[in-house]
């Protein structure tokens, strides 16, 4: 008995031994797996047409380089786990609004000596979203500008003047929001008027811009919410939603709608108008080509035109075994001539399926110049076609948020805030001061 | 007689020393063979990750951590002092609570009731018992996504019903005093686990029971009361214990449904799990995150504990007390 005892036991003690080996194994698995000649990109997998010619050009330009790309977007999980792993990729594409919050914890690169030679080819805005406390950490990708859609179609069959689609007199705006606004015989919605989009990230920054002011200060360490700006903002636009219906029906009734199919709110006569990202603008070319809708500039209150961006933007992590090549290749992924080589084979493939071409829109100016004076044509549906010359003028006015250590916690703040004015909850004033403190804690808590 | 007097004075092993000797038995190793791969991954992917995320609680693990960019400093008890002071930890635990209080007896209900119908259905039994379990083989981020769209206040098909009935629904989706009722419900619907314990609780009680109690002229309310939910009630509280717990973690549903790419992040909806993993992972408070952890799971062992010191009055053990 005692031997079987005895035996039991060391079996015992060999299957703890294996198991904290396994946990001391797993625990310290800081591997060099990045070998010179290899790039290790993280965040840029496998994408649409667009993606990858970009890819086909870029990695040309790095002959000798083993370009590993593993599939899928960034997420913050992943990428953590590759730092704590020490299996650090050598260059990220991340959303420029997430750049500041790791670059202030001191998880990338500055790049400064990198990007210096092809600076000036990057939109101002763009680039300062990749900049934090004097550095420049890479250089931004696409722009995705904010313009108003407008359904042409809702504006005729209520009467309404196409000219009344502006942003630019509140008292107007609300006045023709109600107009376009319809209910069926049961009361519930079957067109929204006008939606501000204030419950979108870009929603607060967007309507305070309108008067010319920021939520945040531009180096991006204080926090400005809670100005009579951004309460004024935010009431206006509480103040459209309710004439629409309210927030519950508003929002039940935007949940019902395909702004990504055949059967989008354009072609099912569901809204008005709206600020939207401009990739939209192809969405609906592919799926709803004779749609009605008219493209017109976002307005601020002098009547003057403002957009927000958003986008990727490439960044280097400390710990890259490669410097070199990822300088390289984020350069040359999103040089003048890797967009052109990329709008050059939709333009084609396009053309060549009877489809629209909307163009590309990248934070490289002279690349959009570029596409936009060699590549791109009218396709016939004038509606497009318009829609891009917009597009094409929208950069000029565009800001981005500047990048803030507060980073997410920072867009959360406010984003609560607009969803508790919105339910009801709370007023205008007492969501934003509250926005504020939490916004600036944040700030606080994260900066160097 | 001298030897039955040897056997009575020899002292008894120790409780330990049987323990250990009982590693001796061939049974016994054979079994403990058997177990030896979920130890190993017990030991590796909970154990492990528990203790490193206690000691992480008490120190500033963070991105720069992670990255070993700076060292892990040790904080002493910041990260849980900042839980007091964080109201978003008090609101996310409220919700929580709300939510568990409305969902565990809901399901416990709804799958009695349905395991009770399920006893008298006969041959059909078996199609019947497929169709009520198929929810439970729904994933949970399916039912994220389609709480969106079952319980939208203006076309859904909850609100579509209840018009028909004559009844104005709520919108369930918006407005904050709704949000937690429509993932209770969801929850509640997907209840076919809990009816499949249920079921099996009631094949056992023994029928001459239910034949003495109706000769003495009892009502099917009264042989419920008094024969039946006692029987049962080992079930029942069993359940009761991982609903609770299953409660308490809510997580997937809420964050499909709500925070994920395009949601509106109600608060009524943040769970304690949904900020803890906001967190960890979003705003890289890691060290708070393990903390906030902790602190559930010590939550989780107290609410288990009070159960288990009240299911002395009120659960039944068929061989005696447990």
């Amino acid at each position: 008995m005692e031997v079987h005892t005895k035996r039991t036991a060391k079996l015992l003690v060999v299957a703890a031994a294996v198991a904290a080996a396994v946990l001391a194994g797993t625990a310290g698995a800081r591997t060099d797996r990045t070998t010179a000649g290899t790039l290790n990109i993280y965040g840029y997998g496998p994408g649409d047409d667009i993606q990858e010619n970009r890819a086909t050009y870029a990695a040309g330009q790095l002959s000798g380089t083993t370009i590993n790309r593993p599939a899928g977007d960034f997420q913050d999980q992943v990428f953590l786990t590759q730092l704590a792993s020490g299996q650090v990729p050598d260059l990220v594409r991340m959303q420029r609004s997430s750049v500041a919050q790791y670059a202030a914890k001191g998880v990338l690169q500055p790049m400064d000596s990198c990007v210096a030679p092809v600076k000036s080819q990057y939109r101002v805005g763009a680039l300062k979203a990749m900049t934090y406390a004097g550095h420049v950490y890479g250089l931004p990708e696409f722009t995705n500008q904010l313009t108003l859609i407008v359904n042409q179609s809702a504006f005729k069959s209520s009467g309404v003047p196409i000219t009344a689609a502006s942003t630019t007199n509140w008292k107007q705006l609300l006045a023709t929001s109600k107009k376009l606004t319809k209910f069926d015989s049961s009361g519930n919605l079957t067109r929204i008027g006008f939606d501000p989009k204030i419950d979108s990230a870009f929603g607060l920054p967007l309507w305070v811009k309108w008067f010319g002011k920021d939520i945040i200060s531009s180096d991006g360490l204080k926090a400005q919410l809670n100005t009579r700006q951004a309460i004024a903002a935010l009431a206006f636009t509480k103040q459209v939603i309710n004439a629409e219906g309210g927030w519950n029906k508003f929002k039940a009734f935007r949940d019902t709608m395909d702004f990504f199919g055949a059967q989008n709110p354009l072609v099912k006569d569901q809204l008005g108008f709206w600020p939207m990202e401009s990739f939209i603008y192809n969405t609906f070319s592919n799926n709803s080509p004779n749609v009605d809708l008219v493209a017109k500039f976002f307005t601020n209150h002098k009547g003057g035109p403002i957009t927000f961006f958003s986008g990727n933007g490439w960044v280097v992590p400390k710990g890259s075994k490669n410097v070199d090549d990822a300088c390289n290749y984020m350069k040359a992924v999103t040089s003048v001539n890797a967009w052109e080589a990329a709008a050059k084979k939709r333009y084609d493939a396009r053309k060549a399926a009877g489809s629209t071409f909307t163009g590309v829109y990248t934070a490289n100016t002279v690349a959009d110049v570029k596409t936009y004076q060699d590549i791109y044509q009218p396709f016939g549906h004038p509606q497009f076609d318009e829609a891009v010359k917009i597009l094409v003028a929208a950069p000029r006015y565009g800001f981005e948020l500047p990048p803030s250590p507060g980073g997410a916690q920072f867009v959360q703040a406010y984003s609560d805030a607009v969803n508790r004015v919105l339910t009801g909850q709370q007023t205008p004033k007492q969501a934003l001061d509250q926005a504020q403190k939490e916004a600036q804690a944040a700030i606080d808590a994260n900066k160097k | 007689m001298a030897s039955v007097s040897a056997t009575q004075t020899a002292p008894r092993p120790s409780r330990a020393r049987r323990w250990i000797s009982g590693f001796g038995e061939r049974e016994t190793r054979t079994a403990l063979l058997f177990i030896l791969p979920w130890i190993f991954g017990f030991l590796v992917f909970q154990l492990g990750p528990m203790l490193f995320s206690l000691y992480y609680s008490f120190t500033n693990y963070g991105v720069q951590q992670i990255a070993g960019l700076e060292p892990t400093k040790t904080v002493g008890l910041k990260n849980y002092r900042q839980l007091v002071d964080d109201p978003k930890v008090m609101a996310s635990l409220k919700n929580t609570f709300i939510y568990t209080v409305m969902m565990v007896p809901g399901r416990l209900i709804v799958a009695l009731l349905l395991a009770m119908l399920l006893m008298r259905v006969g041959k059909l039994g078996g199609v019947f018992r497929t169709i009520f379990y198929l929810p439970t083989v729904t994933p949970p981020v399916a039912i994220g996504v389609m709480l969106v769209f079952l319980f939208n206040g203006t076309y859904g098909i909850i609100n579509r019903g209840l018009h028909v009935i004559g009844i104005q629904g709520p919108y369930w989706t918006t407005d904050p005093n709704w949000i937690k009722p429509s993932i209770a419900l969801m929850d509640i619907w997907a209840c076919g686990a809990t009816m499949v314990v249920l079921l099996a609780a009631l094949y056992a009680v023994p029928q001459h029971l239910y034949e003495a109690a109706s000769m003495d002229g009892a009502s099917p309310l009264r042989r419920f009361f008094t024969i039946t939910l006692p029987m049962i009630s080992p079930a029942l509280f069993f359940m009761f214990i991982i609903l609770t717990l299953y409660g308490l973690q809510q997580f997937t549903q809420s964050y499909t449904a709500y925070f994920g790419p395009g949601g509106t992040q109600p608060e009524a909806a943040l769970f304690y799990s949904i900020y803890l993993f906001r967190n960890a992972f979003e705003y890289f408070n890691m060290g708070f995150a393990s903390a906030m952890a902790w602190v559930l799971f010590a939550i989780s062992m107290i609410i288990t504990g009070i159960n288990i010191l009240a299911s002395k009055r009120f659960v039944f053990y068929q061989g005696g007390p447990r």
